[in-house]
């Protein structure tokens, strides 16, 4: 558990600041003057602090909503993300964070009501568009929602603007929050999965699949829009069954009428991170695997992305209609 | 590996004694002890923050230390209220000469309190809540540069507070201080050391490389290419040496790399 908070001077009478440190009262406070000056200091492993992570309260200054990558979309005109946090508590292998960051710390930006001013001005900016915006880029959106409490003050926004959808991305099965209040049509919960057995193998300290799809139920029966992320695929050599099982079992425990979409992508990570994981990561089966770079990407090969990606896909659809589906790759 | 520095003859006696470290005759410029069986060096620097940064640069040079080893700044300190004898891990060293801050990392169970640290150019009766030492800065701006910051600690005792200010350097009474906090010292190495290990274990090269290279010759970029080949050899075929079973008619390093490539292609994946 946390035992080390660090907190930037700039808002440490901010009344979230106040709050999250009433929830830790015996962990060591250290004020510092600017987040940066521990999270992105050179001579850090990620690996090591991973061990015992802090957690680091401060300030987002400029840019709290970011438009997404291409190919990313649930089906809106207009994709945006924003971070509340950076890292997670999960210590997913695959993940990017890891190659992206110095510092295993979790980073919580307390300044949500500047989020939403940026928030406003997106959708003021965009009437009668369909525009998206996605929360679990940087982080899981749920997994730190006791210490967070993001749903209870961003779920409002989205309630009072219809037009703009959030899609909460997540394996974390913190959901009471959203069971407590009414549901609203505009926000999905997405849940990301890979099989069993590769989910016991790289997504470490992570919810099983079974609690994830025993939370989508609890959420659906409530009135949630959820949605089915399998992205990244992984392969192995049973891939297959891996992928036809792990749809089966879900398909046959949730409900289709509440399930707003699916995507899915392949395994990538850009190379410079790829790099920096191996080296911290060096015995993990899915780093020996065979990969090859593409456009500045570490991925599978073409040939067993396509395979990957057009098993999957047929096998999904099968289980769904096509307006529901939205793959996030482009194998040209 | 982790190499302690301290300041003072005094402060580094205890910890001589309970690892049985040998004088180290031919480290000239610094005093310098080890015991290869514990894997522990220390040095004594002398006081001040260029003493501490200097005699930290030197034992990095003088024992070849490795990017995975730790390195622990052990000491005393003043601060206005702890009382004497109290050890506390440094959690924030700022050195108020040039207004730099560095954050050690403490991954590990800490077997004391943690604080934030000053290093001062001159001795200080002007106790704050800061501790207040003279070498910190100095070691932890050198150690941090040759290893990584969660392997980089300062252990400070309690030496001198607001009641009890400091005054001429008592030997005997820091030794004691020393001696006293020695199993809360000894836990802290403990936790450097296993750390040491794991980060240790994740760099060693793959078993076969330096034969690798003794056998083959190979340019710097085939080099590098060649640890990263080995290394998923070994994750992939941990039970089947590459250099045993597979490299008939290999006599060059490019075909022996060709290999290799060729190899890890086809491999099976089972998670």
């Amino acid at each position: 558990m946390i035992s080390t908070i660090y907190i930037e001077n700039d808002i440490r009478d901010h009344p979230r600041t106040l709050e999250t440190l009433q929830r830790f009262r015996n962990t060591t406070k250290i004020y510092i003057k600017r987040y940066s000056e521990v999270f992105n200091r050179k001579s850090q492993n990620f690996r090591l602090q991973k061990k015992q992570p802090a957690l680091i309260l401060a300030r987002k200054f400029k840019n709290h909503v970011l438009p997404v990558p291409e190919n990313y979309g649930i089906g809106a005109q207009h994709n945006y993300y924003f971070s509340h946090m950076l890292n997670c508590i999960y210590d997913c292998r695959y993940c990017f964070l890891q190659g992206m960051f110095r510092s295993a710390h979790y980073v919580l930006f307390v300044n949500y009501e500047d989020y939403i001013d940026a928030l406003n001005e997106v959708v003021g900016r965009n009437i009668n568009k369909h525009i998206c915006f996605f929360s679990g880029y940087d982080c899981d959106s749920l997994a730190m929602e006791p210490v967070t409490r993001f749903c209870e003050y961003f779920l409002p926004f989205f309630a009072r603007n219809p037009t703009a959808i959030l899609e909460l991305r997540t394996k974390s099965t913190q959901i009471r929050p959203l069971l407590a209040c009414k549901p609203i049509n505009n926000c999905i919960i997405a849940y990301s999965f890979t099989p069993a057995n590769i989910a016991r193998a790289l997504e470490h300290k992570t919810p099983t699949v079974e609690n994830r799809i025993a939370a989508i139920s609890r959420l659906q029966q409530k009135g949630w829009l959820t949605g089915l992320r399998f992205d990244p695929l992984i392969f192995d050599d049973n891939y297959k069954a891996d992928y036809a099982n792990l749809f089966k079992y879900i398909f046959d425990r949730i409900d289709l009428a509440r399930l707003h979409s699916v995507s899915l992508g392949s395994f990538r990570l850009p190379t410079d991170y790829y790099r920096i994981i191996r080296r911290l990561y060096p015995e993990e089966l899915l780093f020996a695997s065979p990969l090859e770079e593409v456009d500045g990407l570490m991925t599978y090969t073409q040939e067993r992305q396509r395979e990957l990606l057009d098993y999957c896909t047929e096998k999904l659809l099968a289980y769904i209609p096509s307006d529901k589906f939205f793959p996030c790759h482009n194998l040209g | 590996m982790v190499h302690l520095i301290c300041a003072l003859n005094c402060e580094a006696s205890p910890l001589i004694s309970f690892y049985r470290m040998k004088y180290i005759t031919d480290a000239a410029i610094f005093r310098s002890y080890s015991n290869p069986d514990t894997g522990i060096t220390l040095t004594v620097s002398g006081s001040g923050k260029i003493n501490a940064a200097a005699a930290t640069s030197y034992t990095h040079a003088y024992f070849n230390a490795q990017d995975s080893d730790a390195w622990l700044n052990v000491g005393t300190a003043g601060h206005r209220l702890l009382h004497i004898g109290q050890a506390v891990l440094a959690h924030q060293i700022y050195d108020v000469s040039s207004d730099a801050t560095w954050y050690p990392q403490i991954v590990f169970s800490t077997p004391c309190p943690t604080r934030a640290l000053k290093t001062l150019d001159n001795p200080s009766c002007e106790y704050e809540e800061y501790l207040f030492d003279m070498e910190a800065a100095g070691f932890f701006a050198i150690a941090s540069r040759v290893s990584t910051c969660e392997l980089v600690q300062v252990l400070k005792i309690i030496s001198d507070n607001k009641t009890q200010p400091a005054g001429k350097a008592d030997k005997t009474l820091i030794s004691g201080l020393i001696t006293d906090q020695i199993d809360t010292i000894a836990n802290c190495i403990d936790s450097l050391q296993q750390l040491s290990r794991d980060l240790e274990e994740i760099n060693v090269p793959p078993p076969e490389y330096y034969t690798c290279l003794k056998r083959w010759h190979f340019t710097q970029c085939e080099r590098n290419t060649l640890y990263n080949l080995l290394k998923r050899w070994q994750v992939l075929f941990p039970d089947s040496p590459v250099l045993e079973n597979h490299i008939d008619n290999i006599t060059n390093g490019q075909q022996f790399l060709q290999l290799l490539i060729d190899r890890l292609k086809k491999v099976s994946i089972v998670f």
